[in-house]
């Protein structure tokens, strides 16, 4: 009998034991990482990494090969002598592509506007919307077909390519709902951490206007229709200069323009002056070329250090007086904020659309009004071509660069030797080509977007 | 019986209560069948639990109360390792009792108790699978201070290597092949029943900064009893998903009732680097013959000795030896042990004081242990226990490696003529070094680097220490609930902090001159709480079976703080108050894991003949995702002792089959299974900064690009085994046969994830390696009289490791660090895990294309493959394609033990085989390029690829084939400088055959037993040793040691030499005072 009294509180006693450690294995530094904070004090904290993902694609290598590929500068050293001459390497944007959808991208983006729709800060919801919308947009005029609909999505693993016209129009839809959210003026939104407008809805809103202008003009080459919508978008548009979305950047070096840290401090034998700009800008007189304009606009500081620009195909050694790009060079201009979303944009979107339209007096009025704001003599009378080429120079270090000239295929520049034309897109990124089952190998990928059908000639 | 003695194994030790006047004394003496005395027999009577043990004279005294000795009979049994056990029926009646016992050697072992882990046991025989046992005297001749270097040598398939010959170095063991590519693939370390930390954790980078001790070696040798090795997933599977690399279960001394005894050992060391640098003699400073000069104060030189032929008469300086010295060692253990029939204690004190063998007052390793271990029967059913000891450790170890501040590094480059141990200046006392050798006055207070750090004031000025207080510890107790019924509980921590400094005054060239403080704290807390009810049953003379029930809880914490000031302000001290505050950079991580584990075993004796073993484990993790929080680790055993069925007569008087399977399983990183949120830098690779995720000063926050993987389970071991053990001869010999196979599946490495999803990569369950081998011991004892015993032991061992599958991805680099560019360390599809892949001269047949375009295998023409491919120039031309280059992992391992008893003296040895397995000699390659080897001394000769002159490449032809084939070419600066330097593109010519034959030990030790002297003296025995430990290497191997790497056991990459630190070889002397 005693005996089994001891058995049983024994036995008792393991179970007890045993159930007392029901929650033995989580809690506290358990299933949560001491190190790492898994949620933010404030949607802010999303928003700052958020904004410098997104400048880093903006000022970033995408832009870089925009600029050297239509020739506003040159790659004339190692890795960029090979991007001079369209030579680049499946792996060689996958780091753009991964800030665009993971690490401060889409999946960041998406965790704001739920941070925001959860306390119902529709201003803040707003501008998550346009930045998901600036990203997305930019992937797409440069990779065409890209994971949207499925990406970001927890349960699927290897997201479907959406046309790229689809995304076009779910970025319309956005945008729309974006300016709906911000005229609402709902909620405290980002205040001082928006570095670019301060949380100003009116800006915001602007610059979303902007941009469904500038998505439209990416699919006017294949509907028409669109340049009038992109005219009436764009009057809504950014209305001066002061409204221009600048990226923000200080004199603290993990803060400096990733175009000065690239040509000023980390790589600055790697890209210089490109003839065609240099030329083209020598050609009308244009002040900004070495000079800047009178007015001191941050968007139109002096472009290079001398008039000498080096042509496709050039490289250092061969060329060594030519010119350096100049926002940071000399100047070490670290902090300078580079136009993304412009007036001067607008302006010229109006310019083309009303031209298009046979409205050449609305035409001349909108090229005249970026001329003039730069310190340029305005003109008499009006051409697609002149358009084209004052949008080209006030697009200095613009990714739209690129998607202006696949469009227009103006101003009229010639591919390097034995290149019959300038690369119409990028092939998809190793990163997600090596993960996602639904990206073709290089060999089987299209070399022109849905969006740009026709070569430039 | 047999369940008898199983509980024997878990409490020796009897309990009567205080004495009356009626009892039985029962008394005799043991000896061997040859009529030795045989002493420290242990003499039971287990249903009583009594016990003794006798004394010098093999005469034993047990005194049964009255209450016992009511006239019943009771079985007095006598065990002692070595000899068969024997018992004998006697009646417990008033009086005395006398009863003799004749032993007989039992070389097998066979009955002797073994532990199982997790408070299982079981008894030699009933083994399913191979037994590694090592006892404390192998312990004790090894003469090593750090228990994982005394394994070495000791069991088939059981590779240890040390990282160094310096003070406190870690050593690294791996048993039956890396498992794993995700950690260093150590075993989990035991101390009597609680999993204790064995990490080693480097301060700096571990290609860099200096050795570490792996912290097993806070336990004292002398205070273990014997070391059980589970070899395999058959053999660990009760550890489940911590022993998926094997379980090293030591256990440390106990008292034993009877007189108090006393034991004083010290072990006298001296340590002398085994070695000699191969340096040149004849060659000056300088460049393309011309010796450099040193103008003004201030000057920088050439950092290269390809000058001019030195003057005859030039005083010369070895900047090897000269770096080096004799080390010492003096260890002291002092033991008390003792007790009686309730209590039982074991108090030991350890010291050992080591100077370690480079030059300079700064290296040196301290450790003093104290440990009690004491027990106390309550009642006749419950014994409490505690078994606690204290840690302190104090070293100091010398910068190494790939470092302007590393010994060798600057020591090796030096020009023979340039004197080092002149490392200050005549005119201003400042550090000078060879490309540096007149500083300017202000070169310390406007700190400017001396290129290399001369090593003598590396030796002299740097501090880098290590201080270490470590309690382990535990409280347990047993309880027989009845005579079929048992419980047993340990509750155990494990707690150290460990201090670090790295400090590097003003002019050290790897802070760039500004002097470095770096403060590093780690601290470790593992506790283990293991509850274990064992019944068992003798279902009838021929059935019977145990059946065990365990819980085991663990908590294991870990802390580390990484302070570094850079930028001295004053010279002294290594403060960080010391140093410009703006530049403080803080570095702080911790974790914790929780574990929670359930285990059942089974076993069933058939016929005393066949014995059947089922267990399994349920583990819970923390670290476990949460879609699978509890995984199933089964195993099953079948041993035969076919020899109780059929009698093979005296050629085989005892034979075992076994066969094993099991599964053990690894646990995932921790916190791999959780997605964080990170701050860091946006950068696409070409910029220094890059956009921080701070910006106008407002802290960003962005999502880790590695998802947590929430389906993560354990990498899961599944192992057969099989195997033989049997007699020979009338037990002359003995023969030990075992064939495993085991593939790791779930092996976890990071797999790329669509950046599309949000993430880049996620920690998965996704390789696959396999692990077979072969182990074979044979054991031969041609003499076995009393007064002289010779023995020899055989072991062999091979591991075929492989990895099979990568998630497909065709080769992931080992992410635990000490990686080499040109050489990194890599589990590649097809190969070994810890293969080193770089670069190749161009060869024959493997479709190689050179730089230039050239088609290798065009060129060829009908030469044989792996000719080595010459171009128009004469000389080879490097292959670009990144290629396999070296396995570290031996063809096989095995070694050769022998020793002779004669009339009191003892003669032993251990031959230590490694047979294969590749280093890469990176020192070499580095000194081809300075000019400072002596290979380099053929500068300006004539020679011919293939014919007179080739680069090294262990396993190629020697063929050469190609445009320049035959052509005459000059060897010099240029070569040793462009593809024929380490700095080159070609790694491959570096690599060389590491393996090796190492006389581990020797020594003839005598033991004063006679009672004349030993009276005389005092004490009951005195013995005598002098060892010789690593005294004789051979090998082909032209590095420091073919035993060496770069990084130590916190690093699973092998075979890196890169400015490593020396091994050394000893002459040890030892006294033992016994009383």
């Amino acid at each position: 009998m005693n005996r089994n009294i001891k058995l049983t509180f024994l036995a008792v006693a393991l179970v007890a034991t045993a159930g007392a450690c029901k929650d033995y294995l989580s809690g506290p530094g358990l299933d949560e990482n001491p190190n790492l904070a898994t949620e933010v004090r404030t949607p802010n904290q999303y928003f700052i990494g958020i904004q410098a993902a997104a400048w880093s694609v903006q000022e970033g290598g995408l832009a870089r090969t925009a600029g050297i590929w239509h020739q506003q500068f040159a790659g004339v050293d190692r890795q960029y002598s090979s991007t001079d001459i369209y030579s680049v390497g499946e792996d060689d944007y996958s780091s753009d592509w991964n800030f665009i959808f993971a690490q401060g991208g889409l999946i960041d983006i998406r965790k704001l506007r739920a941070e925001a729709d959860k306390v119902g800060d529709k201003r803040y919801s707003g501008i998550a919307k346009i930045y998901e919308a600036l990203e997305i947009g930019t992937a797409a005029s440069i990779w065409g077909d890209i994971p949207y609909s499925e990406a970001n999505k927890p349960e699927i693993a290897n997201p479907k390519l959406d046309k790229q016209l689809d995304v076009y129009a779910a970025l319309q839809t956005l945008l729309s709902s974006a300016i709906t959210d911000l005229s609402a003026g709902v909620g405290a939104g980002p205040g001082g951490s928006d570095l670019v407008y301060g949380g100003n809805s009116a800006r915001w809103i602007a610059a979303a206007r902007t941009l469904k202008a500038r998505f439209y003009m990416h699919t006017a080459e294949v509907n028409n229709g669109a340049y009038a919508l992109a005219n009436a978008e764009a009057k809504l548009g950014i209305s001066s200069p002061a409204g221009d979305y600048l990226t923000f950047h200080s004199e603290v070096p993990t803060e400096w323009n990733v175009w000065s840290q690239f040509s000023y401090y980390s790589r600055d034998t790697y890209m210089r002056a490109g003839k065609a700009l240099v030329d083209t800008m020598k050609n009308r007189g244009d002040v900004r070329l070495t000079s800047g304009c009178p007015s001191g606009q941050n968007w139109c500081a002096a472009y290079f250090d001398g008039t000498v620009g080096s042509a496709p195909g050039q490289n250092l050694s061969s060329a060594s007086n030519i010119s350096e790009p100049r926002l940071y060079g000399p100047t070490e201009n670290l902090d300078f904020r580079q136009p993304i979303i412009t007036w001067a944009e607008t302006q010229l979107i109006i310019a083309e659309t009303a031209f298009r339209a046979g409205n050449t007096a609305e035409a001349l009025t909108a090229v005249n009004a970026v001329r003039t704001a730069a310190g340029n003599t305005a003109f008499t009378a009006v051409t697609l071509a002149q358009i084209a080429t004052e949008k080209y120079i006030s697009s200095f270090q613009n990714i739209e660069v690129w998607n202006d000239y696949k469009r227009l295929c103006l101003p009229k520049l010639t591919p390097v030797a034995g290149k019959s034309q300038i690369p119409a897109r990028l092939v998809y990124p190793f990163s997600e080509r090596n993960a996602n089952s639904n990206i073709p190998a290089p060999s089987a990928q299209v070399t022109r977007n849905q969006n740009d059908p026709n070569a430039c000639t | 019986m047999k369940s008898f003695k199983l509980l024997l194994g878990l409490a020796l030790l009897a309990a009567i209560p205080a004495v009356a006047s009626a009892q039985t004394v029962v008394s005799g003496s043991v000896r061997t069948d040859a009529g030795a005395p045989m002493a420290n027999a242990t003499v039971f009577i287990q249903e009583l639990n009594l016990g003794t043990q006798t004394n010098s004279s093999g005469s034993y005294t047990l005194t049964v109360p009255s209450a016992r000795a009511n006239g019943s009979s009771a079985l007095v049994g006598v065990r002692s390792i070595g000899y068969t056990a024997r018992s004998a029926r006697i009646a417990l009646v008033d009086g005395s009792v006398r009863q003799d016992f004749v032993m007989v050697a039992n070389p097998l072992r066979l009955g002797e108790v073994v532990i199982t882990g997790a408070g299982t046991v079981t008894q030699v025989e009933k083994l399913g699978n191979v037994r590694n046992n090592v006892d404390s005297t192998l312990i004790r001749r090894s003469n090593e201070t750090n228990i994982v270097n005394a394994l070495a040598g000791k069991a088939p398939n059981v590779e240890v290597s040390s990282q160094s010959g310096e003070a406190g170095a870690s050593s690294f063991i791996r048993i039956r092949g890396m498992r794993t590519i995700n950690g260093t693939g150590q075993p989990l370390f035991v101390v009597d029943g609680q999993p204790i930390d064995n990490s080693t954790i480097a301060t700096g980078p571990s290609t860099a900064s200096t050795a570490a001790a792996n912290r097993a070696s806070d336990i004292n040798p002398n205070d273990i009893e014997s070391v059980e090795i589970l070899k395999g997933a058959a053999a660990a599977a009760i550890y489940g998903s911590r022993a998926g690399q094997g379980v090293v279960l030591i256990t440390t001394k106990s008292g034993k009732s009877g007189p108090t005894r006393y034991s004083l050992r010290t072990n006298v060391t001296t340590d002398k680097v085994n070695y000699d640098y191969p340096l040149q003699t004849t060659f000056s400073q300088g460049s393309r013959g011309v010796a450099s000069a040193c103008a003004a104060a201030g000057c920088r030189l050439t950092s290269g000795s390809w000058g001019a032929k030195l003057a005859a008469g030039t005083p010369i300086y070895n900047h090897f030896d000269e770096m080096f010295r004799t080390g010492s060692l003096v260890e002291n253990t002092l033991t008390a042990s003792g007790g009686n029939d309730r209590t039982l204690f074991y108090l030991s004190g350890g010291r050992v004081d080591q100077k370690g063998i480079i030059a300079g007052p700064n290296n040196f390793y301290d450790r003093t242990t104290l440990r009690l271990k004491a027990s106390h029967r309550l009642t006749d059913r419950l014994k409490v226990g505690g078994n606690v000891s204290y840690i302190d450790d104090r070293g100091e170890y010398i910068q190494k490696g790939s470092n302007l501040s590393g010994l060798l590094l600057g020591a090796l480059r030096t020009p023979p003529e340039f004197n080092n141990a002149e490392y200050l200046d005549a005119t201003f006392g400042l550090h000078r070094s060879y490309r540096y050798p007149r500083p300017t006055a202000t070169s310390q207070s406007n700190p400017v680097g001396r290129g290399y750090d001369n090593p003598f004031f590396i030796v002299n000025r740097f501090e880098n220490s290590s201080n270490v207080g470590r309690t382990i510890g535990n409280i347990n107790a047993e309880y027989s609930a009845n005579d079929w019924l048992s419980f047993q509980y340990t509750l155990g921590a494990d707690y150290y902090g460990d201090q670090r400094l790295e400090g590097l005054p003003l002019t050290s060239s790897t802070t760039g001159g500004i002097g470095q403080v770096l403060r590093a704290d780690f601290t470790n807390l593992l506790l283990d709480h293991n509850l274990v009810a064992t019944g068992r049953r003798d279902f009838n003379t021929n059935v019977s079976g145990t059946l065990t029930l365990g819980q085991n809880l663990t908590s294991r914490r870990f802390r580390q703080l990484f302070a570094q000031g850079s930028g001295l302000i004053a010279p002294a001290p290594f403060q960080l108050d010391n140093t410009i505050a703006s530049n403080l950079a803080t570095d702080e991580f911790e974790s914790l894991i929780h574990g929670e584990s359930y285990f059942t075993q089974a076993t069933l004796d058939l016929w005393n003949q066949i014995y059947l073993t089922a267990a399994v484990r349920n583990d819970g993790s923390s670290t476990f995702g949460k879609s699978k929080p509890r995984h199933w680790f089964p195993k099953a055993s079948a041993a035969w002792n076919f020899t109780e069925k059929f009698r093979m007569g005296e050629a085989i008087p005892s034979g075992k089959i076994r066969v094993a399977y099991g599964q053990t399983g690894q646990e995932p990183g921790v916190y791999s299974t959780i997605t964080g949120l990170t701050t860091g830098a946006f950068n696409d690779g070409y910029l220094d900064f890059g956009l921080s995720t701070t910006q106008a000063g407002q802290g960003g926050l962005i999502t880790s690009a590695t998802k947590g993987q929430e389906n993560l389970g354990p990498e899961r071991s599944k192992e057969l085994e099989g195997g033989f053990d049997l007699g020979l001869f009338r037990n002359y010999a003995d023969l030990s046969f075992t064939i495993y196979n085991s593939k790791t599946e779930g092996v976890i490495l990071l797999t790329p994830a669509a950046p599309s999803t949000g993430f880049l990569q996620q920690a998965s369950n996704a390789g696959t390696i396999s692990n077979r081998g072969v182990e074979i011991s044979l054991n031969l004892r041609p003499i076995t009289r009393p007064s002289f015993g010779w023995d020899i032991g055989l072991q062999y061992g091979h591991n075929k490791n492989k990895v099979d599958d990568l998630f497909g991805i065709e080769s992931v680099d080992l992410n635990t660090g000490g990686y080499f560019s040109g050489a990194a360390g890599a589990a590649v599809r097809g190969r070994r895990v810890g293969v080193l892949r770089g670069q190749d001269f161009a060869r024959c047949g493997l479709g190689v294309i050179t730089e230039d375009g050239t088609n290798v295998d065009k060129a060829c023409g009908s030469a044989a493959k792996g000719a080595l491919y010459i171009g128009a120039d004469g000389f080879p031309v490097v292959d670009p394609t990144v290629r396999v280059i070296a396995d570290g992992n031996p063809k096989w391992t095995g070694n050769v033990r022998s020793a002779i008893n004669f009339r009191g003296f003892t003669l032993s040895g251990l031959l230590d085989i490694k047979y294969g397995g590749e280093n890469w000699n990176g020192t070499k390659g580095a000194l081809y390029n300075f000019g400072t080897h002596r290979d380099t001394e053929n500068r300006g000769s004539s020679v011919v690829f293939g014919t007179n002159y080739m680069p090294a490449q262990p396993g190629a032809s020697g063929a050469v084939a190609g445009p320049g084939a035959g052509k005459t070419v000059t060897i010099g600066q240029s070569w040793y400088q462009g593809d024929g330097s380490g700095f080159g593109s070609v790694s491959r010519q570096f690599v060389e055959d590491a393996g090796y034959a190492k006389l581990r030990e020797v020594s003839i030790g005598y033991t004063i037993a006679n009672p004349m002297v030993v009276r005389g003296l005092g004490f009951s025995s005195v013995e005598l040793r002098l060892a010789g430990r690593n005294l004789k290497t051979w090998t082909d191997y032209t590095g420091v040691d073919p035993e060496t790497n770069l990084g130590g056991a916190e690093v699973a990459i092998r075979g890196i030499e890169y400015f490593n630190n020396p091994q050394s070889k000893s002459v040890v002397f030892s006294i033992g005072l016994n009383r």
